[in-house]
């Protein structure tokens, strides 16, 4: 009796065992890895990005898809696959690579501090190299200086998406309501206006601390180039005299930004410009279609400029800070053919008629050279065509100084800033501790 | 006597599922923490650096305190308030189905939405709690309630606190249970209503108390939405708790291995919290 039971335990014991294993192999034949075709089928592209289809860009993105698969029918299918909260896309594309399942293609953040996605993953991505050189014109249409950032150990691991400015848009009926006829050139013009719309009872500019603190780190990437140049920061080297003059000036900004901007996060400050209540924002380009749906009279009410300098040689006005370089990551595949149509849908997704339909239709340029003259934007929103000019015409850039740090010190930017804007540390213990995290955290 | 076959059939579905969700990749988590992951590429081990830096984070050492602290309200301000309620509903007033109803529902309510709720009530501007105390003239006491740093940890345990549903309807069906024979005699010997609750009804439901207690500990050892949904941990770290830091550490920073150590600290904080909840109910059974 108990010899059979324990048979019958070691059966139950023998099928628990392969039921996992099943389980464990299923789990493991599934992933990407550069398209998927069946033998006669055609092959499936997986794009996947927070270009989802309830904004602009998204909507732009499925009818560039929707034109492609027309035009390849029965050969490639391109699907787009979103998640619309971008940490939460950087960290499943992580996952998704860790286990040797890439997604065919992918939209990431190229943090030149943290490239251990481009050092584990390289194997398993696509070397654009030998595409790139193989089309001049193509590889043309970027510039050299993106295509150096996104090499690594003479890989081109990735293409280039978008590099977006941050640039200052202000209502001009509130600048108007507090008695200013335009956008001051110098910050100590910006000081007072702000002084003066706050006396108007208008809270002078947006500002948030939560997530990435996205807005007042565009203001203090602008206060410390304006004080240092574009040198005034770089990866190894936030702890330097503008940076620490820069914050100073960040903690006095945060007294004309709304009552909430400690602890709000992107969506509560947006709105807040949005429904025309505060006068200023330093946002991105994707702020124009809110705009559209949101403010009535947008092209005579909104402005869009350039930060003001500091009225020396130090910066040359209308330098531009910028978002991190986004980039295109893709599967390699050791079926050619299916890697083929990755390339294909690349250069198709970055030519020029495609990146001025982003541009205007999408409202989010991309990194590509895209002139304004063509038909695309002779209709184009009234905000973008000057938002495109501006960052056409910049005489220098600089990359927003939250994206030099490691992603461990941007996980601590909140509490620093709040810091600074409640009056818990000074700014030089602001400064300090950036560079402290930026160096030392495991 | 139970049966080997038994054992197997009856255990053997629960010890599988234990050891391959939570034994093994409880093994997995306590040996990333000894090491430095960005979540690709080969861990680095790197012996007790994290939890070095762990001590020494003045946000973890925040979300520490803030975990405890959470405990403590739902100990000695959430229970009370729900045993309270229960006790008095217990004693059918006026109303009192109503009652029972309206303060079980927020139960049911999904937590983020109760987070999004209290994140507008307690907004500075346009919120229910501001525009209360201006339209009363009291503008004197309005604040930025959950950007303030004096503040923010006690608004967002409001809603926590306020929701006794839960707790109340455990405690008025262990009540039920007692019987009424008990309560009668004790009103025939001279009991009057704080007599019969303190010395019958609270001691007949304190098997009912400590598991609610084990329950709470659980949950706020858990808990994410309110600091998330209405703080995101600020400001300067004030309301964070291990939770958030966790997921801070592993979705905004990459540092897996740190994630994972603090991780472990919930667990062993866990563990002895609910030692500490089980001693209590021992001394309790053996007076």
């Amino acid at each position: 009796m108990r010899s059979r039971a324990r048979r019958k335990t070691a059966v139950a014991a023998a099928a628990v065992i392969v039921a996992t294993s099943a389980l464990a192999a299923c789990s493991s034949s599934s992933g990407g890895g550069g398209g998927s075709s069946q033998s006669s089928g055609p092959v499936t592209i997986d794009v996947v990005s927070n270009f989802t289809s309830d904004i602009a860009r998204g909507q732009e993105l499925n009818d560039l898809i929707k034109q492609f698969n027309a035009e390849h029918k029965g050969k490639i299918t391109v699907v787009s696959q979103t998640t619309a909260d971008w940490p939460t896309l950087q960290s499943k594309i992580r996952t998704e690579i860790s286990v040797g399942g890439a997604p065919d293609v992918f939209l990431y953040n190229f943090n030149p501090s943290d490239l251990s996605l481009e050092k584990y993953g390289s194997s398993s991505l696509i070397n654009w190299t030998k595409y790139l050189n193989a089309d001049p014109s193509w590889k043309a249409s970027f510039t050299g200086q993106d295509l150096s950032t996104v090499t690594y150990n003479g890989d081109t691991v990735a293409i280039p998406d978008d590099q977006s400015s941050a640039l200052i848009y202000y209502n001009k009926s509130l600048f108007a309501k507090a008695g200013i006829s335009t956008f001051p050139t110098t910050w100590t013009q910006f000081f007072a206006d702000a002084k003066a719309l706050q006396a108007a009872g208008i809270t002078p500019i947006s500002l948030y601390t939560a997530d990435d603190a996205w807005y007042a780190m565009n203001a203090y990437s602008y206060l410390a180039i304006s004080d240092g140049g574009t040198g005034a920061y770089y990866a190894t080297k936030l702890q330097t005299a503008p940076m620490t003059e820069a914050a100073a000036s960040l903690k006095e900004l945060f007294s004309y930004a709304p009552k909430n901007a400690v602890g709000a996060n992107y969506a509560v400050a947006s709105a807040s410009f949005l429904d025309g209540k505060s006068a200023m924002a330093i946002d991105g380009p994707w702020l124009i279609s809110s705009i559209q749906q949101d403010m009535k009279n947008y092209c005579t009410d909104v402005g869009v400029a350039t930060a003001p300098t500091n009225g020396n040689s130090t910066e040359q006005p209308g330098t531009i800070v910028t978002d991190a370089l986004t980039v295109w990551g893709a599967a390699a595949s050791p079926d050619q053919a299916e890697q083929q149509a990755v390339v294909d849908w690349m250069k198709f997704y970055t030519s020029p008629d495609s990146a001025a339909g982003m541009a205007t239709t999408g409202q989010f340029p991309l990194v590509v050279k895209t002139p304004t003259s063509g038909p695309a934007f002779a209709n184009s929103n009234c905000l973008m065509k000057p938002f495109v000019d501006l960052t056409n015409a910049a005489p220098a850039k600089s990359v927003n100084v939250e994206r030099y740090m490691t992603t461990e010190a941007q996980a601590q930017l909140p509490s620093l800033v709040e810091g600074l804007a409640v009056g818990s540390i000074s700014p030089a213990k602001f400064v300090s501790e950036l560079q402290q995290l930026n160096t030392t955290a495991p | 006597m139970v049966k080997a076959r038994q054992l197997v059939v009856y255990l053997g579905p629960a010890v599988v599922f234990a050891l391959a969700f939570i034994v093994f990749p409880l093994i997995f988590v306590i040996v990333l923490s000894f090491t430095q992951w960005a979540g690709i590429g080969p861990a680095k081990y790197i012996g007790i650096q994290n939890y070095t830096y762990l001590f020494k984070d003045p946000a973890f050492r925040s979300a520490i305190y803030n975990t405890l602290l959470w405990v403590a309200a739902g100990i000695f301000v959430q229970t009370p308030l729900c045993l309270l309620t229960a006790l008095i509903i217990s004693r059918r007033p006026f109303m009192w189905k109503f009652f029972r109803t309206a303060l079980f529902i927020p139960s049911v309510v999904s937590t983020t939405i109760l987070a999004l709720m209290w994140y507008f009530m307690l907004d500075p501007t346009v919120g229910l709690v501001n525009g209360t105390l201006n339209s009363v003239g009291l503008k004197s006491l309005t604040r930025t309630w959950l950007s303030d740093p004096s503040t923010a940890q006690w608004a967002i345990m409001v809603p926590f606190v306020i929701y006794i549903g839960f707790g109340m309807v455990l405690f008025l069906t262990q009540i039920s249970t007692i019987p009424r024979e008990l309560l009668e005699a004790a009103h025939l010997d001279g009991a009057n209503v704080w007599q019969q609750d303190f010395f019958i009804t609270i001691p007949a439901i304190r098997r009912a108390i400590a598991l609610w207690i084990l329950f709470l500990v659980g949950y706020v050892l858990k808990m994410f939405e309110y600091p998330f949904v209405m703080t995101d941990g600020g400001p300067v770290n004030v309301t964070m708790n291990l939770p958030l830091y966790v997921y801070n550490q592993m979705v905004t920073a990459n540092a897996y291995g740190l994630a994972m150590a603090a991780g472990v600290v919930t667990v062993v904080l866990g563990a002895l919290l609910m030692l500490v909840v089980l001693l209590g109910l021992r001394w309790m059974e053996s007076r």
